[in-house]
């Protein structure tokens, strides 16, 4: 087995295992949520790295690969994600190593992928395959990869990659990493979508048969236009028009992860396109968390607005076809945000229980701490933390008989709430 | 593979003609018996099922017995009236990558375009039994004789 020596752990808190309980304490804390999932939100939680004998196993004709900003790989592509043996997605990445935790291991013992804590094997990883249309390019020779992206049963599209509210000091949320990085495309050809490019890779994505069950579109959001965010209305309406356009079906599995829009904006983006699921984040079920995490969204939707649009979505589109979701974990964050577990976990469920008495789906992100976000230097909270919110999110949706098919671990794979709907 | 299936349950799981079913429980607890056109077993020994519709009974079934280590039963019955059933846990489900494709592919071709593929479920088996009733019945017998209505051993002339 490997050492950890090579690990960039800038500071780690070498007493971390000490202050919470371990990741077996918890499996036998919580004997009815899947093992899986456990393992799924530690794994993102203190995030991975990867051995020179794991690394040797990634191959670039099969495998989705991704290059590591940290020099510790010196160069070399490291895995995009993993996948359990249940089909769940770790969706993890090297910038996880800058937790305060030691990351797991990915090794190779026995002729197998490994995902190691300690010295102990906790159970076999898969690294993602990538679909065939990532070594093609378009005809104006925008690699494919580039124009859709993909997981291992959905593709995605980036409608705009420049985020309106990082234009604005103060603004960008703050544990956000992709506004922070998103600048570098303001004003560039590739701000935005082309639909040429999205045109012609849709056509060589659905000649892989069997490949996806649906595509969530998303991106930075775009406060012009008439109506504040009538801009970012109209790329996704045109990129759904693309998209639809490979269907002979009206609608199409789809969902988009937009800013909050108004009634007229929704009922637009319903009946002019395929759209078949909605979701708009809260990020925090806290207003005067929301405020502080979000100061951008807050100068335009007020907290309750939000909500209301929320609410306005599902008699649009439907129970079970719009959600919202929270960064879990950064509405503990210093200095403003709660000071225990408990607290944050009591006003989240709480929030969360109302929102899904409207019939709005519930999902939860484990927060990343993400080099480049204003939050960069932050540590997420405890296991435990995360699988008490898992569990009640599951509980409320289950209690309000909300479907969670649209976020699914096949559409998305990201919220460890949604992925544990499979019994 | 530790344990070793016999050439006769092999056969019959991988014959076309057998009708094969898979029984499982949920987190209800309920038991859950359903024919399954496609399933067979590996060169490893390992049991497939090629699970074709994502929102089913036995779908969702075999989550939680992978999740939580339950056993589920599949059963093959040849045209001859012999049965075998094999017990085990569920390994994996094989739900994206090159061998998903290729059993979707396989499927298809089978079953027509209109079928979808949603997992190829491994089940790894930890025992298997001969249910065809002729031998069950010579089995129990010999195990529990006098577990029968007496009128089996009842001299003729006083029936
Ligand atoms: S809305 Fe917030 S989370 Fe989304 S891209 Fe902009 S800054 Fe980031």
């Amino acid at each position: 087995m490997a050492t950890e020596e090579k690990i960039r752990k800038p500071k780690i808190d070498p007493d971390w295992r000490k202050k919470e309980e371990s990741f077996f304490e918890i499996l036998k804390k919580y004997p009815t949520v899947s093992p899986f999932i456990i393992t799924q939100i530690d794994v993102q939680r203190r995030g991975v790295h990867y051995t020179d004998a794991a690394l040797a196993r990634l191959d670039p004709a099969i495998h989705q690969i991704t290059k590591p900003h940290f020099a510790v790989y010196e160069g070399r592509g490291i895995p995009t994600s993993l996948l359990l043996r249940d089909g769940t997605s770790i969706i993890v990445s090297e910038t996880s190593t800058q937790t305060w935790r030691d990351p797991y291991l990915i090794d190779v013992v026995d002729g197998k992928t490994v995902l190691v804590d300690e010295d102990r094997i906790i159970d076999e990883v898969e690294y993602w395959e990538k679909p065939q249309f990532f070594d093609k390019t378009t005809s104006r020779g925008t690699p494919m990869k580039e124009v859709l992206d993909a997981r291992p049963q959905r593709y995605s599209v980036s409608m705009s990659n420049y985020c309106h509210f990082w234009a604005v000091p103060g603004h960008g949320c703050k544990y956000c990493g992709i506004g922070a990085g998103g600048v570098r495309y303001k004003g560039k050809a590739n701000e935005r979508f082309n639909a040429d490019d999205l045109r012609e890779t849709m056509l060589e994505l659905v000649k892989e048969k069997g490949r996806f069950v649906g595509v969530i579109l998303t991106g930075g959001s775009i406060f012009s236009g008439n109506e504040p965010f009538d801009d970012e209305l109209e790329g996704y309406i045109a990129a759904l028009k693309v998209l639809g356009t490979v269907f002979e079906t009206p609608r199409f599995p789809s969902q988009v992860n937009s800013t909050a829009f108004n009634r007229k904006q929704l009922e637009r983006l319903y009946y002019e396109t395929g759209l078949t699921s909605y979701t708009t984040d809260l990020e925090a079920f806290d207003e005067r968390i929301y405020k502080w995490l979000c100061p951008g969204k807050a100068a335009y939707i007020s907290y309750d607005e939000w909500k209301r649009r929320l609410y306005d979505a599902v008699e649009i589109f439907g129970k079970g076809q719009v959600n919202t979701g929270i960064v879990s974990g950064a509405e503990l964050a210093t200095p403003h945000g709660f000071t225990s577990e408990a607290e944050a976990i009591r006003v989240d469920l709480e929030e969360a229980e109302e929102l899904a008495s409207h019939g709005v789906g519930l999902k939860h992100d484990v927060w990343n701490v993400v080099p480049g976000s204003i939050f960069w230097n932050q540590n997420p909270p405890s296991l435990d933390y995360y699988v008490h919110i898992t569990k009640g999110f599951y509980d409320i949706l289950q209690k309000y008989r909300i479907p969670t098919y649209m976020d699914s671990y096949r559409k998305c794979g990201m919220h460890p709430n949604v992925n544990l709907d499979r019994i | 593979m530790s344990f070793q299936l016999s050439p006769e349950a092999i056969a019959a799981f991988r014959s076309p003609d057998s009708v094969k079913i898979i029984a499982t429980v949920g987190k209800d607890g309920a038991p859950h018996a359903v024919p399954k056109g496609l399933i067979t077993i590996l060169d490893d020994g390992s049991v497939v099922v090629y699970e074709l519709l994502e929102t089913s009974q036995t779908q969702k079934n075999l989550v939680y017995s992978i999740w939580f280590h339950k056993t589920v039963a599949v059963t093959a019955v040849t045209p001859d009236h012999k049965s075998y059933q094999i017990k085990g846990v569920p390994q994996k489900a094989i739900i994206a990558g090159q061998l998903f494709l290729d059993a979707y592919d396989k499927v298809q071709k089978l079953l027509g375009e209109d079928v979808d593929l949603s997992a190829l479920w491994l089940i790894t088996p930890e025992t298997e039994r001969e249910q065809t009733f002729s031998t069950r019945q010579a089995y129990e017998r010999a195990a529990h004789p006098y577990e029968i209505h007496i009128d089996h051993i009842t001299k003729e002339e006083y029936k």
